[in-house]
C-alpha cells in the first residue's frame, strides 16, 4: 500500500501533462565535474547528464551515483541518464525499477535516458524494465535509450516502447570504420528508428555528420564554451 | 613446376622488399606501435609514483602532476610518502570506497532488520540528491548501520523480539533510516505506555538522528543537545559528538556557519572527559574547514604537498588538495590566488594550455631556470613559437 501511494506520488510530481520533449541539442554530462552555467538562456541546448550506474550480476544490483557535482543554467533541460553494466541476471529484478523510479524523480523532468549496452541473454530484462516503465508513467514519461551503432543492422529494439533511440556513433570499435563509410554512401541508416537521434564524440571524427531530429554530443573533456563552440565546426 | 616455384619465391622476397620500403618510409619502426594513456602515467603507477616520471602530459590528472611537482622541484617521494600516495591511487580504483575491509553495515542492518520486522524488507537507500548541483551525497554512512546492528541485538537480548517494547524499537529505527534518501521518511511511533527507560533514552537518539538525515540541523542539534545533557543516556557523549557533526553539514549550504561550527568543534575538543571522541571531532575540523575557507585550506595543503616528511598525511592530503584544485573554477580571481603559491600556480598552467600560460610559463622559466617551468613552457609551447631558448641549465641540486 505504502509503495503504491509512493508512486502515485511520483507520477504526479513528474508532470501533470505531456512528457516534455528535450531540445535539438543534447550535452553528455558523464563522469566528471560538469559546469553549463556558460550556456544561460539558450533553450536550444539541453543535458543528459550520468545520475547513477547500475552495476547488475547475479548476487543483485549495486548501485553508484553520481558523486560529482553538474551545474547547469536556471531552465536548461536535464535529463538524468542510467547506465546499467553487467552480464548476469540479477535475483532482485525490481532494483532497476525502484532505481530507475527514484531517477525519475529526482530529476524532475520527467525524462529519463538508459544506457544499456545489453547481452543478448539479458535482453528480456532490459524490455521488461522500458515495459514497466511505461506502464506506470505512460505519456508522461519521455522515455530514451541509447543504442549500439551495430544494432541497426537487426534492429531488434524498435519495439521497445520507448520515445528515442540515439545510436551512438563513436566508439564503434572495429567495424566503425566500414560502417562510417556506408553511413557516408547512404546518408543513413535505413530503419527509421536509428535516424530521429545520433550520438557523436568530440574527440572522433569518424561517423559523418547525418541528418536528424536531435543530436547529443559526448566529450571525454569537461565542457567549456571554447569546447561547445567546436561543436558548430 | 620449377617455373612456378621461382615465381612464388620472386614474390614473396619482393612483398618482403615492399614491406622494408613501407616501413623506411616511416619515421620510426611501425612495426611497433606505442600508446599512452591521456590521465594518467604508465601502469604500474608505482613507478611513476617511484620517480621514474616519464614523459610528462598536461593532460594528466592533478594528483600526478602533484607529484610529478615534488620530483621536479627535488623534494621527491620518500618511501612512506610513496606508500601513501599508493594508498592514494588504490582507494580511486577500487569500485566500493575505501579499503572496505570492515563489514558491509547497511547489509547487516538489512538481514537483522529483516528477520524481526514486519513490514516488507528492503535496502535502505543511503544516498541523498544535492538539488544545487545533481551529485548525490552519502547521507546515512556504514557507521549508523552498525551502531543500530549492534543496539538492536542488545535490545533483543534485554527484552526478546516478541516484546511490543522492541517492536516500537525496531519500527522506530526503520523511521530514522527512511529519511536517509532525503525524502520525508516515516514518522517516529508514539511510545507505548510503560515504556523503560532505554526505550525513552534510544526515542530520544531516534529523534535527533530523524532530523539529521532530513537535513534539519537546527532541529537535530537541540534534540541531541538534550540526550548529551542526560547524564543517564548511554547516548550522552555520541550525541556531543553528533551535534558538532551537524553543524559542518550546515556549513556546505551556508559558510557564515562555519564560525559557529568551529566553537562547537573546539568546545569539544577542550572537554578531556570527551577524549574518545576527540580524533573524529579533530577530523569534523578540518573538513569544517575545507567547505567554509576552501582557498586558504588549499594554499595551505599546498605548502604541505611541496615540502618534505609527509609520510603520514600525504594520502589525505592528496585527497582534500585534489578536491580542492579542481573544484576551484578558473575564473582571474582564483588564478590570481593560485599565484601566491608555486604548485597551485603550476598546476593551473600546466592544466591550461593558451596563449597566456605559455607566455607565464616561459617568463616564469626565464626567471627562475627550474625544471618545473621549463616542463610547463615546453608543454605549451608550439610549433610555431618563436624566441623559446632551450638552452636550460639545470639547477644544482645538493
Amino acid at each position: 500500500m505504502q509503495w503504491f501511494w509512493a508512486k502515485s506520488i511520483l507520477l504526479a510530481c513528474v508532470s501533470s501533462g505531456l512528457a516534455a520533449e528535450p531540445p535539438a541539442l543534447m550535452l553528455w554530462a558523464w563522469e566528471q565535474r560538469a559546469d553549463l552555467r556558460f550556456l544561460a538562456g539558450r533553450t536550444d541546448v539541453g543535458v543528459a547528464y550520468l545520475a547513477a550506474t547500475a552495476f547488475i550480476s547475479e548476487a543483485g544490483v549495486r548501485v553508484q551515483y553520481r558523486g560529482v557535482p553538474m551545474l547547469a543554467p536556471e531552465g536548461m533541460f536535464r535529463m538524468p541518464v542510467v547506465r546499467i553494466e553487467g552480464r548476469n541476471m540479477p535475483k532482485d529484478r525490481n532494483a532497476l525499477f525502484n532505481l530507475c523510479l527514484r531517477l525519475i524523480g529526482d530529476g524532475g523532468s520527467g525524462a529519463l535516458q538508459i544506457d544499456f549496452d545489453v547481452p543478448m541473454k539479458l535482453r528480456p530484462l532490459y524490455e521488461e524494465l522500458v515495459g514497466d516503465l511505461r506502464k506506470t508513467f505512460g505519456n508522461k514519461l519521455h522515455l530514451s535509450m541509447t543504442v549500439l551503432a551495430g544494432w541497426c543492422e537487426k534492429p531488434w529494439f524498435v519495439k521497445m516502447p520507448v520515445d528515442e533511440h540515439v545510436v551512438m556513433l563513436f566508439r564503434m570499435g572495429k567495424a566503425g570504420r566500414d560502417l562510417a563509410g556506408r553511413l557516408e554512401r547512404e546518408k543513413g541508416f535505413a530503419t527509421p528508428a536509428c535516424r530521429e537521434s545520433l550520438g557523436y564524440s568530440t574527440d572522433e571524427k569518424l561517423a559523418p555528420k547525418l541528418d536528424t531530429t536531435r543530436r547529443y554530443w559526448f566529450s571525454p573533456k569537461p565542457w567549456s564554451p571554447l569546447l561547445f563552440a567546436s561543436l558548430s565546426r | 613446376m620449377v617455373t612456378f616455384i621461382v615465381r612464388i619465391v620472386v614474390a614473396l622476397v619482393l612483398a618482403g622488399a615492399g614491406r622494408q620500403l613501407y616501413l623506411w618510409a616511416c619515421p620510426w619502426s611501425a612495426s611497433e606501435i606505442v600508446t599512452t594513456f591521456a590521465r594518467h602515467p604508465d601502469v604500474p603507477r608505482t613507478q611513476y609514483v617511484g620517480g621514474k616520471l616519464g614523459v610528462l602530459l598536461p593532460s594528466f590528472a592533478t594528483s600526478y602532476q602533484v607529484i610529478a611537482y615534488r620530483y621536479l622541484t627535488g623534494v621527491g617521494m620518500n618511501r612512506g610518502e610513496q606508500s601513501q600516495a599508493n594508498s592514494y591511487y588504490l582507494d580511486l580504483t577500487r569500485r566500493d570506497p575505501w579499503d572496505r575491509t570492515a563489514p558491509d553495515w547497511g547489509e547487516e542492518w538489512s538481514k537483522v532488520r529483516t528477520t524481526y520486522s514486519t513490514t516488507k524488507a528492503g535496502t535502505v537507500k543511503k544516498e541523498r540528491l544535492n538539488r544545487n548541483n545533481y551529485a548525490y551525497e552519502l547521507n546515512c554512512a556504514a557507521d549508523a548501520f552498525r551502531v543500530a546492528s549492534f543496539t538492536l541485538r542488545d535490545r533483543l537480548k534485554r527484552v526478546g523480539a516478541a516484546s511490543p517494547f522492541f517492536k516500537n524499537w525496531l519500527t522506530g529505527q526503520e523511521a530514522v533510516f527512511s529519511n536517509c534518501d532525503g525524502s520525508d521518511g516515516d514518522a517516529l511511533p508514539a511510545l507505548p505506555s510503560g515504556a523503560p527507560d532505554w526505550l525513552r533514552q534510544d526515542r530520544a537518539y531516534q529523534l535527533g538522528a530523524r532530523f539529521f538525515y532530513r537535513g534539519q540541523a537546527e532541529e537535530a542539534i537541540r534534540a541531541f543537545r538534550l540526550v548529551a545533557a542526560d547524564p543517564k543516556s548511554p547516548w550522552r557523549v555520541l550525541a556531543r559528538y553528533l551535534v558538532a557533526r551537524a553543524l559542518p553539514r550546515e556549513v556546505q549550504a551556508n559558510p557564515k556557519m562555519s564560525d559557529r561550527a568551529l566553537l562547537e568543534i573546539d568546545g569539544v575538543l577542550k572537554e578531556s572527559r570527551l577524549a574518545q571522541i576527540h580524533g573524529p571531532v579533530r577530523v569534523l575540523r578540518r573538513r569544517n574547514l575545507i567547505i567554509a575557507k576552501p582557498e586558504e585550506k588549499m594554499l595551505e595543503l599546498s605548502a604541505a604537498l611541496s615540502s618534505k616528511g609527509m609520510d603520514l598525511s600525504l594520502r589525505q592530503d592528496l585527497w582534500d588538495f585534489v578536491a580542492l584544485f579542481d573544484k576551484a573554477d578558473r575564473s582571474p580571481v582564483t588564478r590570481k590566488l593560485s599565484r601566491k603559491q608555486e604548485l597551485p600556480d603550476w598546476l593551473s598552467v600546466m592544466q591550461r594550455p593558451d596563449a597566456e600560460s605559455a607566455l607565464y610559463a616561459r617568463r616564469r622559466w626565464q626567471q627562475k631556470h627550474d625544471d618545473t617551468w621549463l616542463v610547463a613552457a615546453l608543454s605549451n609551447a608550439i610549433a610555431s613559437d618563436e624566441g623559446v631558448e632551450l638552452n636550460h641549465r639545470p639547477r644544482q641540486r645538493k
